[in-house]
């Protein structure tokens, strides 16, 4: 009862943030999916942009060569590129809020003074992260599915949900990795600064691996490498690896995460 | 409240470890911080209803307390004044009927009747059984509400007693003045001695029989002899 009573406080406190992304994402979907026939007319000419970028410009940028289908349309346009930004704002600007800017605005101390142990507080914040961002994949990417049907679009629901199943991973390792961050320091700011920075590296690498043939392993160290949409609609199937990274990551974030929070001073 | 990791030492309430116990000692404390640490987006309801929720409690007692402090329910935190979000802290801290009440610099904020009438919620709560832990820089309210007393300096408590024992210690403020010389009053045990004019301003630690006798012998034109303050014995504790 205690701990359902705080993770209620904690999706409701959270509440505008979630329901602006998810119908942001959800306008997104209503703005692409009607304009699929068309795309699919000009196939021709998207082919032959295609094949004049480079491959690696493509994997760089999440691109896949599979356009005709709603999902490669869908993939190339949204699921590529603005879709796991939003996550990353999501969870970042959630992780932020969670620890840090209570302990800033002294609002943890009214839960710090309530039975309730720093651990369970600590996963109680998670799972309702966790919530969140499920809510956020729901209405943002599996969403495709039922607009799909009624725009009368034949796509497969596979890959609907592996892709979305890579967003959650992808968003579960962004909300553990800045929570624990978020439990490291005191201010809000200090979360956006530090993961803004670290996933900024991330992308970097990325990009670099996929430019540059010397430094091609580089790549297995960025979090966006494992994040290919393109390649999971191409294909046919999600890659274990990616999700095996996400959820090592998670859970080694999660832990460490958990014990900053639960050693540190709380001055509040 | 275990909010801050102790380097070393240990702290035992209510014969449980504050470390150890922490989320089944909070069952039994109250508290109420200096600067109250709700929720701006929130109404007092709701802060209400979450702490009784969240300690698996009722909130009705919450009610009476709202009404002896004269706070409405309805407005939201951010359109509160200071005073009002501490009778809001105070409200969370009491409604739990906690065994122990652990107040920071709980009047802060608060205009003189509604301290008055904090106090007397304290006693009631005191009369009722409960235990008060009081951290204050507002020496009248200590001298008011406490019946024991520690001083914390640069973290070390310097002295820890009752407040009638530490009274019975005898600090006392002396002033006399005199028609002829002043006497070495240092000599006579006199402390914090200030001199203007004739009259002398003075401390006298202990037994005020000896300076008593000691004056008597000399030419003096008034006399007053009051017991310290203690403001006075913190502030000669501190020097």
């Amino acid at each position: 009862m205690m701990l359902w009573a705080i993770y209620k406080q904690t999706l409701r406190s959270r509440r505008m943030s979630w329901i602006i992304y998810s119908a942001i994402g959800f306008g997104l979907l209503l703005m692409y999916i009607p304009i699929f026939p068309a795309i699919q007319a000009q196939q021709a000419t998207y082919d032959q942009l295609l094949n004049s970028m480079p491959k690696a410009l493509l994997e760089a940028f999440n691109i896949g060569k599979s356009a005709p289908t709603l999902m490669g349309y869908m993939v190339a346009k949204h699921f590529g590129f603005v879709w796991d930004l939003m996550i990353i704002l999501l969870m970042i600007a959630y992780s932020g809020g969670a620890i840090a800017k209570e302990i800033d605005a002294r609002t943890m101390g009214l839960l710090l003074s309530l039975p309730v142990s720093r651990l369970r507080l600590y996963l109680v914040r998670l799972a309702a992260g966790i919530s969140g961002l499920a809510i956020f994949v729901i209405v943002s990417e599996l969403a495709t599915w039922p607009l799909a049907k009624a725009f009368g679009y034949i796509t497969s629901l596979h890959d609907i949900v592996r892709v979305g199943l890579l967003g959650f991973a992808f968003g579960l390792a962004i909300l553990c990795l800045s929570l624990m961050v978020s439990a490291a320091v005191s201010e809000g700011g200090k979360v956006y600064a530090v993961m803004g920075g670290f996933l900024l590296v991330m992308y970097v690498l990325n990009i670099v691996a996929s430019l540059q043939d010397k430094a091609a392993d580089l790549k297995y160290a960025s979090l966006f490498y494992y994040f290919a949409p393109g390649t999971v609609i191409d294909g046919g199937h999600l890659d274990p690896k990616a999700l095996l990274v996400y959820a090592g990551i998670s859970l080694a974030a999660a832990i460490i995460g958990a014990l900053i929070f639960v050693r540190r001073d709380a001055s509040v | 409240m275990d909010f801050i990791r102790p380097d070393s030492g240990s702290i035992t309430i209510l014969g449980k470890d504050a470390r150890a116990d922490s989320t089944a000692l909070k069952k039994l404390i109250g508290y109420v911080p200096a600067e109250p640490n709700l929720y701006a987006n929130w109404t007092v309801d709701e802060h209400i209803q979450f702490v009784a929720r969240v300690r698996g409690i009722d909130a009705a007692p919450a009610g009476r307390l709202k009404d002896d402090l004269e706070l409405s329910g309805k407005p939201k935190i951010r359109h509160l004044s200071t005073g009002n979000q501490q009778k809001v802290a105070i409200v969370l801290g009491l409604m739990t009927a906690p065994k122990l009440l652990i107040l920071d610099e709980p009047t802060r904020g608060l205009d003189p009747l509604l301290q008055a009438k904090f106090h007397a919620l304290l006693r009631e709560y005191h009369k009722d059984g409960g235990t008060v832990f009081l951290s204050s820089h507002n020496l009248a309210e200590v001298d008011e509400l406490c019946t024991e007393v520690a001083v914390i300096k640069e973290g070390q408590i310097i002295t820890a007693s009752t407040l009638s024992n530490l009274k019975q210690k005898s600090l006392h403020n002396v002033r006399a003045t005199f028609t002829g010389k002043v006497p070495d009053l240092v000599k006579l045990g006199a402390t914090n001695l200030q001199l203007i004019g004739p009259t002398a301003h003075f401390q006298i630690r202990g037994d005020i029989n000896r300076i008593l006798q000691e004056l008597a012998r000399r030419p003096v034109r008034d006399l007053e002899i009051t017991r310290a303050s203690l403001e006075d014995m913190f502030m000669e504790l501190y020097q």
